[in-house]
């Protein structure tokens, strides 16, 4: 075993930027293990920890040098080694002296093309004392920082000012230098209430030191006593604090030692949605809001404090003071705005762009007013009630509240509609059209909430598409890769009886301005195709079954899961392999043929016993194959057809198909062409 | 036996258009280096033969030649391998001798110290002259774009002769 010790490295800064605190932390890590790796050094457990002012990392049982090796180098041929007096020759000499060896220390290797001088040279491991520095700025130039700043009059470049480096190897410091600040074992505690410089006696008592310090470096560490402190404060006041892990992970990047303080809100403020108290709280103030056991707002908050105040209560107070005038604004926007319903706000839409060539929010409204009506009446649903919705679904855009609280767009336009008195589908409707909000996130529940959902981003895609504006690599502005597989969701998982390509050509006929229908509807559709390629990979179906059913005319997607789930289960029959197999065959036999080959059928002229197997086979299942797939009853028409595998397999091993009679030759391809139809109704088996 | 005669400039060591006149001037391309020393591994013998009209010029003297040469061969023992035997002519166009490249006078005197058989060699140069010098013995030519390499393929265009990017790709193919 050689010799291992603790590594210590951190990094102080100026405050980090909360957002990638974490993603900085767990690259230093990774590309410092990665260089330890490379450099063929081993180590034990590992450990990253970081604060607003520091990033950390503690690699324990670092071996302290690199193992020796032995490197085999070969010579000239022993031919050559000596001169005629048998002296070294000047070759096996110059060798030596490459190695740094003396000529008598050579040794020969034979291999089958002859014999060489060797040398076994030791090659000695670096210290890693003499690596690690090198190791770790290479980590540090590559962490993912989209701009490098600079500060005061230094070279160095870095996410945020860089004011000192810890770099112990066990107890003793390893001199270097990062970012233009020289390493040495000096920390620092918390800004406020521990300021002064700490000596850092060795790597494993870091976390100790600075908690005495009050910091508090390990993440988790931290996150866990923020959400222990809030839970504790919320019950104290009797409630359940609602925590939000993003929010929770942004204020874990903001304090260094956490300190719960509870305040409290004018209780009259809770006529007000509760949405926008909560985005109050959580987005602008970044406190917790506090619930009730029903899940009803309280009139508390719990703030998290840098610092352990001497006056808590003033603390409490000085945070009020902050809230209390956004409240009041809010109050008043929520005021002004039911001054006017959403019903008369519909004609100011017409001054909102929604994109310049596809022209205002109004017309947008009117077109997906006319798509939602046409489209609830084909599901049977009720086209008032969509039509309704569509048209007040973009009024909430108009009203001041949503122009403070951009992220409330939908619930605050269910709320004023809950007030103007439109019945609760619309208003919900209002609200449902925005889902689903991320990928596996919540469906429309509504029946209008489905119709508003679907004509909302449909409208968006065929529109941006019909313009040109198509997304290109991680450029997508209008969101249209949610919005088309938001689309595919609502509908398969609502197993809504839609056809792709219907609901396309409907939607390119609502627009008005001069585009290439034909072109933007196959555009749109094949990119609804790829979607539902990964929204299928995901749910563990192979890109084979996919393909295989891709290739299929099928454009309604409920369909489409149908078969796919039938071929999925089909893969698994042990005829599924030679049946694929047997399909790809007849495939290609089918491409020389004439494409009406099937109607050149005689079946008088079968006369081997294998095709006549096979045709009786196919005969006696053929009637039951149709209905089964007129009622996708996909899975039970494969089982079926797999009962061919074996008159197939029969029939390609003894009849000759490509017979000098073309009738009778027509005659064999059209009973293969008659059996893959039959398959092809379903999926292209041929390329499982 | 299998043998290899390599031109000197432009594919062991860096070329200059002003001659390469001293020792300092002589800056070995490194992978070359490595070839020469696989090629001695794998059983192969390798010998220069290069012109050196510098010398009659006047530019510069015979042991300076040497001193480069020794420079050469101290670099390849390092890396194992080995220069069996160096063949130069000393002398300029106008002389008329018979072993400036392209005429074969120093293949044929490499060929007689050292019992080769040319049909079977490899002459690997960066210029035309150094192919049709094999040619008029009946050796393998191979074309490397190192040193006056990418001109040579220029202005011929329609070469009949395998070509490589450097000498270390030439005896990576050779090996393989």
């Amino acid at each position: 075993m050689s010799k291992t010790a603790d590594l210590l490295f951190e990094l102080g800064c100026e405050e980090l930027p909360p957002m990638t605190l974490n993603t900085l932390r767990d690259h230093l890590l990774k590309g410092v293990t990665a260089g330890l790796d490379e450099a063929n050094l081993s180590y034990g457990q590992c450990h990253s920890y970081a604060t607003p002012r520091r990033l950390t990392l503690h690699i324990e049982a670092l071996q302290t040098a690199q193992a020796d090796v032995v490197v085999e180098k070969r010579g000239p041929a022993v031919a050559a080694a000596y001169d005629k007096e048998g002296n070294p020759s000047k070759a096996a000499l110059g060798f030596a002296r490459g190695c740094g060896a003396e000529f008598d220390q050579l040794g020969t290797l034979k291999t089958d093309k002859g014999e060489w001088l060797s040398y076994n040279k030791l090659e000695q491991g670096q210290a890693t004392s003499s690596l690690i520095s090198g190791i770790i700025e290479t980590s540090l130039s590559r962490l993912p920082i989209a701009k490098r700043m600079r500060w005061g009059s230094s070279n160095a470049a870095f996410v945020r000012p860089v004011h000192s480096a810890v770099l112990m190897l066990g107890e003793t410091v390893i001199n270097s230098t990062f970012l233009e600040v020289t390493s040495s074992n000096q920390s620092f505690g918390h800004r406020f209430h521990a300021p002064d410089n700490i000596t850092i006696n060795s790597p494993s008592s870091y976390c100790q030191q600075l908690e005495e310090a009050y910091v508090i470096a390990d993440v988790e560490q931290r996150k866990a006593m923020i959400k222990d402190q809030a839970i504790a404060a919320a019950t104290a006041v009797g409630g359940v604090a609602h925590i939000d892990p993003s929010l929770l992970d942004e204020i874990t990047a903001l304090v260094e030692y956490p300190v719960a303080v509870t305040g409290n809100f004018d209780a009259h403020f809770l006529s007000l949605p509760k949405e926008v108290l909560i985005t109050t709280m959580q987005i602008n103030q970044k406190y917790f809001p506090v619930l009730n056991d029903k899940g009803a707002l309280l009139p508390h908050f719990i703030t998290i404090s840098n610092i352990q105040s001497s006056n808590p209560a003033s603390v409490s107070r000085g945070n009020e003071r902050v809230i209390s005038p956004r409240l009041a604004d809010a109050e008043f926007f929520w005021q002004q705005d039911l001054k006017i319903s959403l019903a008369d706000r519909v004609s100011s839409l017409d001054n909102v762009v929604f994109q310049h060539k596809l022209g205002s929010v109004g017309e947008k409204t009117r077109r997906v007013e006319k798509l939602s009506s046409t489209l609830a009446q084909q599901l049977g649903f009720d086209s008032a009630l969509a039509s309704r919705a569509a048209l007040l679904s973009k009024t909430d855009l108009v009203t001041d509240m949503v122009g403070e609280f951009a992220s409330l767009q939908g619930v605050i336009g269910r709320y004023y509609a809950t007030d103007n008195g439109e019945k609760l589908e619309v208003a919900n409707a209002l609200e449902q059209q925005y889902l689903p909000k991320q990928s596996g996130g919540a469906l429309p529940t509504s029946e209008t909430g489905q119709v508003l959902a679907l004509c909302d981003k449909l409208d968006t895609l065929i529109g941006i598409f019909s313009v040109g504006l198509l997304p290109t690599g991680d450029k997508d502005p209008f969101a249209l890769r949610r919005a088309a597989l938001g689309i595919l969701r609502i509908i398969i998982e609502n197993k809504l009886p839609l056809d792709l390509k219907q609901l396309i050509s409907l939607s390119c006929t609502q627009f008005s301005h001069d585009f290439d229908t034909d072109k933007t509807s196959e555009l749109v559709f094949n990119f609804m195709i790829d979607r539902l390629k990964g929204y299928c990979l995901a749910q563990g179906y192979s890109a084979e079954q996919f393909a295989a059913v891709a290739s299929v005319n099928c454009p309604q997607p409920v369909d489409f899961m149908n078969r796919l789930f039938a071929v999925k289960e089909f893969s698994a029959l042990d005829e599924a392999t030679s049946l694929a197999a047997a399909n790809k065959r007849i495939q290609n036999l089918l491409k020389k043929a004439p494409d009406d080959v099937a109607s050149l059928f005689q079946a008088n002229l079968l006369q081997d016993s294998q095709e006549l197997a096979l045709h009786h086979q196919l005969q006696s299942i053929e009637s039951q194959v149709s209905p089964l797939i007129e009622q996708h009853q996909y899975i039970d028409a494969l089982k079926l057809l797999s009962s061919l595998k074996s008159p197939i397999d029969e029939f390609f091993e003894h009849v000759f198909i490509m017979a000098d009679d073309e009738n009778l030759k027509h005659t064999r391809l059209g009973l293969l062409s008659k059996i893959h139809a039959n398959f092809i109704k379903i999926a292209n088996i041929s390329i499982l | 036996m299998r043998d290899i005669i390599l031109d000197r400039d432009g594919v062991i060591n860096l070329d200059s258009d002003a001659y390469v006149k001293s020792v300092d001037e002589w800056v070995a391309i490194d992978s070359s280096i490595q070839a020469i020393s696989q090629l001695h591994q794998a059983g192969y013998r390798v010998f220069v033969a290069t012109n050196q009209s510098g010398i009659g010029r006047g530019f510069f003297s015979l042991q300076t030649l040497e001193a480069m040469h020794h420079k050469m061969c101290h670099l390849v023992n390092e890396a194992g391998g080995l220069i069996s035997d160096i063949a130069y002519c000393p002398h300029t166009p106008e002389d008329n001798c018979t072993c400036r490249k392209p005429k074969a006078g120093l293949l044929k005197m490499l060929a007689e110290d050292h019992q080769i058989d040319l049909t079977q060699a490899i002459v690997i140069g960066d210029s035309l002259r150094d192919l049709q010098a094999a040619d008029q013995v009946g050796a393998t030519g191979l074309l490397v774009l190192t040193g006056k390499g990418q001109k040579t393929r220029q202005q011929n265009p329609t070469l009949p002769y395998p070509i490589f990017e450097t000498l270390y790709d030439a005896t990576k193919s050779i090996l393989s």
